[in-house]
């Protein structure tokens, strides 16, 4: 009998107290959750525009990219520029109010990127810029 | 003796499994880690030209038409500039007009890297409205 009770209490100290672990993962859970935000990419890569006044972005929603081939990309997929307006508009459904980066190759013609601008404007999108980085 | 083992059965049976729980939450946190992007995108923003008000000054030029030709070259009246002395020249222009607006006319060709420099330039000197449009008269380039 005495041997029994030994054996049941040095089970009972061996066990791990998972309590605080799990009370860790719960909070990093939680803050990637919120901090989080889910950035439909490009999926090209580019050179941007160097510019000394560009602003840090608080929120970015879609990025569309333009190559130096003026090629237009998002999500990883070519777009016609004819086709740019409908797929915006389908994008404000998802999420409205969403933020657009158009991310233009510095090399890339003007007129592109100024009808793209145009495109998502006539879509509804209000939050829109493009994307410039600071010279090092 | 029986009372205390049984006891300790029943605590044992009444435990919940959380082995699977966590599993989940590790494969959930795990996504969110890997799914999650920090990096923020800086940006500029163009600005269409707004159209004029209709008693505008007439006497006094408020704004300024930076036309950029489809080689990249600047012009401001006429003039060929360098983009790095776009800032000085701009900030001579504020001196008289102090509200001064400033257009960038670019052709179809040009670079946007070009008209985003420009556009910067004339920032850094402090035009607080610069609008960029597409240049219509393509005569001269």
């Amino acid at each position: 009998m005495r041997k029994m009770i030994k054996r049941d209490r040095k089970a009972d100290s061996t066990e791990l107290d998972m309590a605080p672990l799990i009370d860790m993962i719960f909070i990093l859970l939680i803050f990637f959750l919120v901090a989080g935000n889910f950035v439909k990419q490009s999926g090209v890569s580019v050179n941007k525009a160097i510019a000394e006044t560009a602003e840090q972005k608080e929120k970015t929603n879609l990025i569309l990219g333009i190559t130096r081939d003026n090629e237009i990309y998002i999500e990883g997929r070519k777009v016609d520029i004819r086709d740019v307006q409908g797929m915006m508009e389908r994008f404000l459904l998802e999420s409205p109010d969403g933020y657009v980066v158009i991310s233009p190759d510095r090399d890339s013609r003007a007129e592109i990127t100024l009808k793209v601008q145009d495109y998502c404007y006539a879509a509804g999108i209000r939050n829109l810029s493009i994307s410039a980085e600071k010279p090092e | 003796m029986k009372k205390i083992i049984e006891g300790g059965r029943r605590r044992m049976e009444s435990e919940l499994n959380m082995a699977p729980l966590i599993d989940m939450i590790f494969i959930l946190l795990i996504f969110f880690l890997v799914t999650t992007s920090f990096s923020r995108e800086s940006g500029v923003e163009l600005k269409k030209p707004k159209p004029a008000p209709a008693q505008a000054d007439a006497r006094k030029k408020t704004n300024i038409t930076v036309e950029i030709g489809h080689d990249n070259r600047v012009f401001i009246d006429g003039r060929v500039y360098d983009v790095r002395t776009v800032r000085a020249y701009m900030e001579q222009f504020l001196l008289d007009v102090p509200k001064g607006t400033v257009v960038i006319a670019t052709d179809k060709d040009s670079a946007i890297g070009r008209v985003i420099e420009v556009m910067d330039q004339c920032k850094l000197a402090g035009v607080k409205n610069v609008s960029v449009a597409p240049l219509i008269d393509n005569n001269r380039t």
